[in-house]
């Protein structure tokens, strides 16, 4: 009965397209499931509706998307890879202001050893202090963000998920305790902790990669690196598990707060009651009740770890060149400051979309999930 | 008042935990340092052997790890340990960055303020019209901007093109008062010492700032707007306050998470700013935690986190009271 | 237009329509609900939960925030016998002068009404200053102690300092309770201002209010679902059901011989009328639904006595005996004739 207040937009119809699509695949493995689910599907369909009449939502999904493109086939469609030394092709490469020309000539070293085709190249962007292009380095550098964010986000915050879900939930000495261990944490400046870890890591981390050669080539593969770049990697590798150890607490706390107040909740007081098993209350009733202002957090600190990480690489810690990394491509490249502004411009400007976009869309998404503003927000769908 | 001052006792006495705990794991952090840190301390590779031998003897790394610590923490509380790679005092050294960070500090905050709490406030006034939206994206753009590349373009433009600001040295008056040069310029009314400060200093301090500028602008606007949805608001129509009235009440009760924001980033500012302390060449906190870092400084790196740690807690502390002065719900 | 004899109006309100335009579509909250308040009377609308009652009192002054809005009707306020004020064509700043002094509320839940970080004194205080009855702050507090006295507030010296809080429901009521006094006005709307309180406390609220009006000579309109109150306080009555007005009568009157089978349900549905009616089981049915309410009579879907004409229009507004009116198209004289 919702629908009909709705005149229904093109991105409305994709949506349901794409929902029941899916919903559609599952239901044939899983016979019946559609059914149980019909109440959240329509919930899920009008949430993205609402996400499609916010504009700045849009512009952030589409920013998203776009960097998560290029992440995936920035590898494939650059023009030279990410360690192509133009230099050994024409010394005029050497910090080649954007729109030069460089030629590279039938049987040169760059022909022969770095296997670049000879013929004449625009760099569209220009080239660092080695001639490597800067259009080919962001490519690759956006692969590097997105999985260093990717694993980032893939561990840290779970952490503080775990832990502030059992201190909310269990209390006592136990929250005691774990409230204590966040406190130290927040305690200390994260760049900081953050900085004295990939300081310390490196040397451990290329053992490990060097003890396990299948975790290598995952590593290499996902990160678009060659073989000869382990130990750059592994630095790289470092400041993943430094942002693992700064990024749980605020969950922890974050979380320990949502479960507290949920736990008021009379279902859950219901339950308990009832002895139904502790895990079982968490995943049926206090998870899913978080999940929305958790699942905005997570958006936003998407983007967050991605300038967090570009900071440290800034600072020299992380991933150092051949490597392209967005936050060392402007350290390096300031060392020519005020010349070369390419070489900060354009990366800098990478770094702001990229993150803006994971801005916007988790923002917008604040706005949906929030019951208070989400009224407001389907009432203007109304059209009124 | 008793109970104000058991509160106070009770959160001190949690305090030392959370104290012990970051110089822990500082001094963990450094005792994994692969390597031998007194040859490093003594000179590298080429460091003599008695050198090395006596760093060891001098800072007791032959002992065991807790009695190391101790001992640590020891010379740092009372402000007898020698850095061996500064061979100053560390405690003096980390004194001697003060009063740049504070500085920085007060421009930063200052800056957060002014810009931060009324662009919040016009965008919830204003809410859903197009200088809500600009307000709101603008917050976005800033909280999105790695403040390293901001630096860059800033210095490019007010440095390089119009030189409207200095890049070397820290003013210092001829006279110290509390210490903190523009403090002092203030109290002595020198306007030449005041000028040579705001000049060396409101570059770095917007660069730093300005993520926070956005991130409080956010929150005051939405702290504003939840306050505006509380039952009490629509029963002040019914009784016919006006709507300048109206906003008081509302800014008031908007104020809790806003002082919250407000001191933890207060707090951050005086715990150094390593980025922005290292493209502006300011000798503050955070450029020394990360000098100690990189020389692996581990005793000064203790210091400095032991210094943060305290920042950390007392700023605590004093947003918990500040509360109370807020709202009288809370009770100690 | 039914009113008793000698009535002197002090607020008629006719034909008024509100609506709220949700996602899930226009709810027509108030449908056309027309009535008489008369100076000095004590007025009653009784009804279910959800049936429109404070929408149409805070429609009196236009308190509707979005996404609700008036979209028809008219309200006239009378400030003085044959002064009339058209409340819907007033300025803002112009109502703002009624509300809070002229016509006063008081809610359900006193927690909302209190903000939490001013003390009880201040917020009276500020009502008062509102209005110029006091030019500061200062003077109003002490005022404000004469008042919590007027509305028995143990220790009135204290509590003017005391923050919502460090007092009890009754207590907050109370001060609630002279805040809406505090002005002296013509008309206080007492929206269910005892449900949140303890069964002890509502009776002392209740008296309160009555031994308010009868000194003030002010009027009250009183809304409650409970129909103990309603006999034991109210002159006349309204029964509203979803979003209309089905019945109105003088209080004995709708007790000793209510027509419409909604009232007729109502009554015996609670045969103790002290007891909550918060829901009524023994009427099959649910409660309509305001976005897509029934054609014709709303109630026609749980009425025992319904007939086609029932589904198909609305039932006129039919008088039978003094002051009684109903809408229902048993009175009728088709219906008479069709049910009979
Ligand atoms: N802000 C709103 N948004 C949407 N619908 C609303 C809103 N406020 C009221 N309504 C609708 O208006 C109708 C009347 O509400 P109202 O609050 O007047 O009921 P009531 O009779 O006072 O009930 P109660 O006894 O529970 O106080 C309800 O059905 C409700 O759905
Ligand atoms: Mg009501």
């Amino acid at each position: 009965m919702g629908e009909e207040v709705y005149e229904k937009k093109i991105l409305d119809r994709l949506v349901d397209l794409v929902v029941d699509g899916v919903a559609g695949l599952i239901d044939r493995v899983r016979p019946g499931w559609k059914k149980r689910r019909e109440a959240r599907l329509s919930e899920l369909k009008l949430t993205l509706y609402a996400l499609n009449r916010s504009p700045t939502g849009l512009l952030g999904l589409a920013l998203v998307l776009f960097f998560i493109a290029l992440a995936i086939a920035g590898p494939y469609i650059a023009p030279f890879s990410y360690d192509a030394q133009l230099i050994f092709c024409d010394t005029e490469a050497r910090l080649a202001p954007p729109g030069k020309v460089v030629v590279v000539e039938e049987g040169s070293i760059c022909h022969q050893v770095l296997g670049v085709e000879p013929g004449e190249y625009k760099l569209w962007l220009g080239a660092d202090d080695q001639g490597r292009d800067l259009l080919s380095r962001l490519l690759y550098g956006a692969r590097t963000s997105l999985v260093v964010a990717i694993l980032v986000m893939a561990v840290g915050p779970w952490i503080g998920i775990a832990l502030g879900l059992i201190a909310g939930y269990k209390g006592g000495v136990i929250d005691e305790v774990i409230m204590r261990i966040v406190d130290v944490f927040l305690a200390f400046p994260g760049l900081v902790l953050a900085i004295a870890l990939s300081a310390v890591l490196p040397e451990r981390v290329q053992a490990f990669l060097e003890a396990n050669p299948a975790a290598t080539s995952i590593a290499l593969d996902l990160f678009a690196v060659k073989e000869q770049h382990v130990g750059p990697l592994a630095r790289l590798l470092t400041v993943v598990i430094a942002l693992w150890i700064v990024w749980w607490p605020g969950y922890a706390r974050l979380v320990r707060g949502m479960v507290l107040s949920a736990r008021e909740n009379t279902y859950v007081e219901a339950a308990r009651a009832l002895g139904i098993p502790t895990g079982r209350i968490l995943r049926a009733h206090i998870l899913p009740n978080i999940l929305g202002p958790l699942l905005v957090y997570l958006t936003l600190d998407f983007g967050a770890v991605i300038l967090v990480a570009a900071g440290l690489s800034f600072l020299g810690l992380g991933a150092v060149p051949p490597l392209a990394d967005w936050g060392r491509i402007i350290y390096d490249g300031s060392q020519y400051f005020p010349n070369a502004l390419w070489l900060i411009v354009f990366p800098g400007l990478s770094i702001m979309l990229t993150v803006l976009g994971f801005n916007l869309l988790g923002d917008a998404m604040r706005d949906i999930l929030d019951p208070k503003t989400r009224r407001r927000i389907e009432f203007k769908v109304k059209g009124r | 008042m008793t109970s104000f001052r058991r509160f106070l006792l009770r959160r001190m006495l949690t305090f030392i935990p959370t104290i012990v705990g970051v110089t822990i794991v500082t001094f963990i952090i450094a005792a994994v340092v692969p390597g031998n840190p007194a040859k490093l301390w003594a000179g590298g590779e080429k460091a003599s052997p008695e050198v090395v031998e006596q760093i060891i003897k001098e800072y007791r790394l032959d002992r065991p790890l807790y009695e190391q610590y101790v001992f640590f923490m020891y010379k740092l509380l009372t402000n007898s340990m020698v850095s061996p790679v500064t061979f100053n005092y560390v405690w003096d050294e980390i004194l001697e960055r003060l009063p740049v960070t504070i500085q920085l500090t007060l421009f930063s905050f200052t800056y957060i303020i002014l810009l931060g709490i009324p662009l919040g406030i016009i965008s919830a006034l204003k809410r859903d019209t197009w200088i809500d939206a600009v307000i709101r994206i603008l917050a976005l753009i800033g909280l999105s901007t790695p403040i390293f590349w901001l630096a860059y373009l800033l210095i490019y433009i007010f440095f390089v093109k119009y030189e409207l600001t200095s890049l070397a040295g820290t003013p210092e008056p001829p006279y110290s008062i509390t210490g903190i040069p523009l403090i002092d310029a203030i109290i002595k009314l020198d306007l030449a010492t005041f000028r040579d400060i705001v000049y060396r200093y409101w570059l770095p301090a917007l660069t730093l700032a300005y993520p926070y500028i956005g991130f409080v602008a956010r929150l005051v606007r939405n702290s504003f707007l939840d306050a505006m949805s509380l039952d009490f608001v629509e029963y002040m129509d019914a009784r016919g306050l006006p709507p300048t009235w109206k906003y008081r009440h509302v800014l008031r009760n908007s104020l809790i998470p806003v002082v919250t924001a407000l001191g933890l980033i207060f707090g951050g500012l005086l715990t150094g700013a390593p980025i922005t302390e290292t493209i502006f060449s300011l000798p503050g906190i955070g450029k020394f935690l990360l000098d100690s870092i990189n020389n692996y400084d581990y005793l000064g790196l203790m210091g400095g986190v032991l210094f943060v740690g305290v920042i950390y807690v007392t700023i605590n502390l004093i947003v918990d009271v500040t509360y109370a002065l807020i709202d009288p719900r809370v009770r100690y | 237009m039914v009113v008793p004899e000698g009535c002197d109006p002090i607020i008629e309100v006719r034909d008024l329509k509100v609506n709220f335009y949700t996602y899930a579509g226009v709810v027509k909250a108030i449908d056309g609900v027309t009535f008489t308040i008369c100076r000095g009377e004590t007025y009653c609308l009784v009804g279910e939960t959800g049936c429109g009652k404070s929408v149409t009192s805070k429609a009196l002054t236009r308190l509707i925030q979005p996404p609700g809005r008036i979209e028809g009707g008219e309200i006239y306020y009378y400030p003085e016998p044959g002064k009339r004020v058209d409340i819907l064509k007033l300025s803002e700043k112009e109502l703002r002068r009624i509300r809070g002094s002229e016509i006063t509320y008081v809610y359900q839940d006193p927690s909302a009404a209190l903000d939490p970080l001013y003390t009880i004194g201040y917020q009276v205080a500020e009502t008062m200053k509102a209005h110029g009855l006091v030019s500061r702050i200062k003077e109003g507090v002490r005022r404000a102690v004469d008042i919590l006295r007027t509305v028995a507030m143990p220790d009135p010296e204290v509590r003017v300092r005391s923050y919502p809080h460090e007092l009890s429901g009754g207590m907050k009521q109370r001060s609630v309770i002279g805040m809406a006094i505090a002005n002296r006005p013509k008309l206080l709307i007492a929206d269910e201002p005892t449900t949140a309180l303890d069964v002890t406390i509502q009776a002392q609220i209740m008296d309160l209010l009555l031994e308010l009006k009868r000194k003030t000579g002010m009027t009250l309109l009183l809304i409650t679902h409970n129909l103990g109150l309603v006999a034991e306080y109210c002159d006349r009555a309204a029964v509203m059901y979803a979003g209309r007005i089905v019945e109105e009568a003088p209080v004995r009157e709708l007790f000793k011989n209510p027509l419409h089978p909604y009232t007729q349900a109502l009554l015996k549905a609670v045969p103790n009328p002290l007891a909550r009616m918060d829901k009524l089981e023994s009427i099959p049915g649910s409660v309509p639904d305001l976005i897509r309410p029934p054609r014709g009579c709303r109630f026609h879907p749980r009425c025992p006595l319904r007939m086609d004409v029932c589904s198909r229009e609305r039932p006129p507004e039919v008088l039978r005996g003094r002051g009684h009116r109903v809408a229902c198209w048993l009175y009728t004289d088709e219906g008479g004739v069709a049910g009979g």
